[in-house]
């Protein structure tokens, strides 16, 4: 169940994206026209709220985001003021009750779909600022989103209750008095409001979040959350702070990384709108992090790998590309003839760095082939400043111009991890396929059904065992 | 008929002469900066040769891949094409020019002029012209893209974002080098 909470950002449609980012800049504006909630205001965006409480064409924080989960859709809440829809008769006991611990004014448990795990690290004053902005300074929406309705027995909402009881935390953001005020505040902020584990934490087997793994990279379903350890060959050790700044800022830095999927609707609701202190802070924090190494990626960082080569002139002669008479292109006419008109015929992006180069490029070089998948399934679409960060999908959406097959774009990454990042990298067109339909599905829904099946058996035979005793005795 | 003897005797001088022909043709290359990584052009392997030719006639970077294409569609609309190569060859060996400005005035025969030509021609363009095919060898690799490429970008490649067809304007005083 709680795999829903891991699959969350990978859930999202990219165009939300872009109606969100404008909900925010609305939403702040709002917020910063009463000066009372200015800090509530800069917390909701840290915590990154609009992301999920706000639909596609919808009205901020009304809820009604469709998350698609291996268990079954999920619906966001209506989290704005309105009595009857929405959170307007919670107390500030309520609301804390609610982010912090997971549970509704009506006592249900939510899902974990809400990372209140994280939350649950907020201080009591940023709850009470973040409660008197959802309060004062969000517009009520009298609308109710369609309901969350999962299959048997996800449905009983109070089974959360033995995991909560297992995996909820119920502490406070300690800080260590030893380091710094910003290597705290760097700590407060990637383990609580910015939740950064909710993603880039593995998980156990009932997809808690493993702490000796914290921060290791994980996947969330077509995407893959990377290690931001401070590992330098897994992780992003090698960074500068100032990189992490940038990144966190833009989500683009020539020659590292670009951010795609659930990292750039995070960079686009949430990280660019930090302060410079709190971007230092996180980037101070995430240095310090306990490293964490993937014995796959060897002594190779995912960030160095490739160089300029150019295929062309080998796909290049007497009969040109075609694709529509020919089903059976290699990855290098594929490459040439859907990636390299953006990238260039030597990958290394465009000139202005607006598109980037699939060489020294994290998502290249990653010892798995999911993000990569993802981005030509999927394209991005990342707005940072006004700014648009735009790749169309190519196959990921029934909308999209370009439509690959699963065994073509097995093909296509196969060649660009080949020629320009780690070549060892496997890929089949039935990864392609499981990305494409939303990654893994989860096994827990099965095994819970086995495990309650087993159970009343077992109570059953006893039941008639014990009986059948009574009678002969 | 000839003796076995002087057969050998002319065999060993035409090898002298070949070798002493190469030995010039490599301090030649060496001095100006052409020479091929690989070393003199070698007797048996013609593509060496047509590297070499275009070394002269073409003063930028060749890649010699691109140069085995060319060579190759050259061979196959061109009769008895390596037996033009080894002249313009042996010229450029008798005349040591300077440049290409130098050496195209010294090909007085009109053929070999229009061999020169074309070989200039297949860098630049990417295309072998034969009376009945034409040769499509490469588009990327076509020098004639490279003498703009500090402004434009090759036609049907990205310059930047979608519809960011307006930038600054670059300084034409410094000319790309390739």
């Amino acid at each position: 169940m709680v795999n829903l909470m891991h699959r969350r950002l990978s859930a999202k449609l990219s165009f939300l994206a872009a109606f969100s980012g404008a909900v925010f800049l609305c939403s702040s504006a709002s917020a910063r026209s009463e000066g009372a909630t200015d800090q509530g205001a800069y917390i909701a965006v840290t915590s990154d709220c609009v992301a999920c409480h706000t639909a596609p064409g919808g009205k901020p924080f009304a809820g009604g985001l469709a998350l698609k989960t291996p268990l079954g859709t999920m619906y966001s809440t209506n989290i704005t003021p309105s009595t009857t829809f929405g959170i307007g008769d919670y107390t500030e006991a309520d609301f804390s009750r609610a982010v912090r611990k997971g549970i509704r004014k009506d006592g249900n448990n939510l899902y974990p779909a809400m990372p209140y795990t994280a939350y649950s690290k907020m201080t009591d004053r940023d709850l009470h600022d973040l409660y008197v902005y959802f309060m004062k300074s969000v517009r009520p929406v009298e609308s109710t989103p369609p309901k969350t309705s999962l299959p048997f027995p996800m449905n009983i909402r109070s089974s959360m209750m033995f995991w909560n009881i297992l995996f909820r935390n119920d502490r406070l953001f300690q800080p260590d008095l030893s380091r710094s005020e910003e290597w705290n505040r760097g700590a407060y902020l990637v383990q609580g409001p910015a939740h950064c584990g909710t993603c880039h934490t593995p998980r156990g087997f009932l997809m808690q979040e493993k702490p000796s793994e914290s921060l290791g990279g994980a996947s969330l379903g077509s995407w893959y959350a990377p290690n931001i350890t401070s590992d330098k060959i897994s992780g992003i050790g090698s960074w500068s702070p100032e990189n992490i700044k940038t990144y966190l800022k833009s989500g683009h830095i020539d020659g590292l990384a670009q951010a795609a999927g659930g990292m750039g609707e995070a960079v686009e609701h949430s990280f660019q709108h930090f302060t410079n202190d709190d971007l230092q802070a996180v980037a101070t924090y995430l240095a310090s992090v306990k490293p964490v190494r993937d014995p796959e990626d060897g002594n190779t960082s995912r960030f160095t790998l490739g160089r300029a080569i150019s295929s062309a002139d080998r796909v290049r002669g007497d009969q040109p590309i075609r694709s529509e008479d020919n089903s059976n292109m290699t990855g290098a006419e594929l490459f040439m003839g859907n990636c390299a008109s953006c990238h260039n015929f030597k990958a290394e992006g465009s000139r202005d760095g607006y598109y980037p180069s699939l060489w020294h490029n994290s998502v290249t070089g990653a010892s798995n082939a999911d993000n990569l998948i993802a981005t030509i399934l999927f394209g991005v679409d990342r707005h940072v400043s006004g700014v648009e960060a735009f790749m169309p999908g190519f196959g990921g959406r029934k909308s999209d111009a370009a439509q690959l097959n699963d065994e073509e774009i097995a093909k296509l990454t196969k060649y660009v991890l080949d020629t320009y990042g780690r070549p060892q990298v496997s890929v089949s067109g039935a990864e392609v396929k499981l990305i494409r339909e939303g990654g893994a599905k989860s096994p827990l829904l099965a095994l819970t059904r086995f495990g309650m099946a087993g159970s009343m058996t077992i109570i059953t035979l006893a039941c008639i065992y014990g009986v059948f005793r009574r009678i002969r005795a | 008929m000839r003796s076995p003897c002087t057969k050998l005797k002319i065999n060993r001088r035409r090898l002298l002469l070949g070798m002493s022909a190469l030995a010039t043709a490599a301090s030649f290359a060496q001095s100006r900066g052409l020479a091929e990584s690989s070393g003199p052009p070698s007797l048996t392997d013609p593509v060496s040769h047509f590297m070499f030719v275009s070394r002269v006639l073409v003063p930028h970077e060749l890649d010699r891949s691109v140069g085995h294409r060319i060579h190759g569609a050259f061979s196959d609309v061109e009769e008895d094409f390596d037996n033009k190569i080894k002249e313009l060859q042996d010229l450029i060996i008798k005349t040591s020019p300077v440049d290409v400005e130098h050496f195209m005035p010294t090909l007085t025969d009109i053929k070999q002029k229009n061999t020169a030509m074309k070989i200039i021609s297949a860098w630049y363009s990417g295309v072998v012209n034969g009376k009945s095919k034409d040769h499509t060898i490469g588009f990327e690799s076509s020098l004639m893209y490279k003498v703009t490429n500090d402004v434009m970008t090759i036609p049907s490649y990205a310059k930047s974002a979608p519809n960011g067809w307006n930038s600054t304007a670059v300084s034409l005083l410094n000319m790309p080098s390739f």
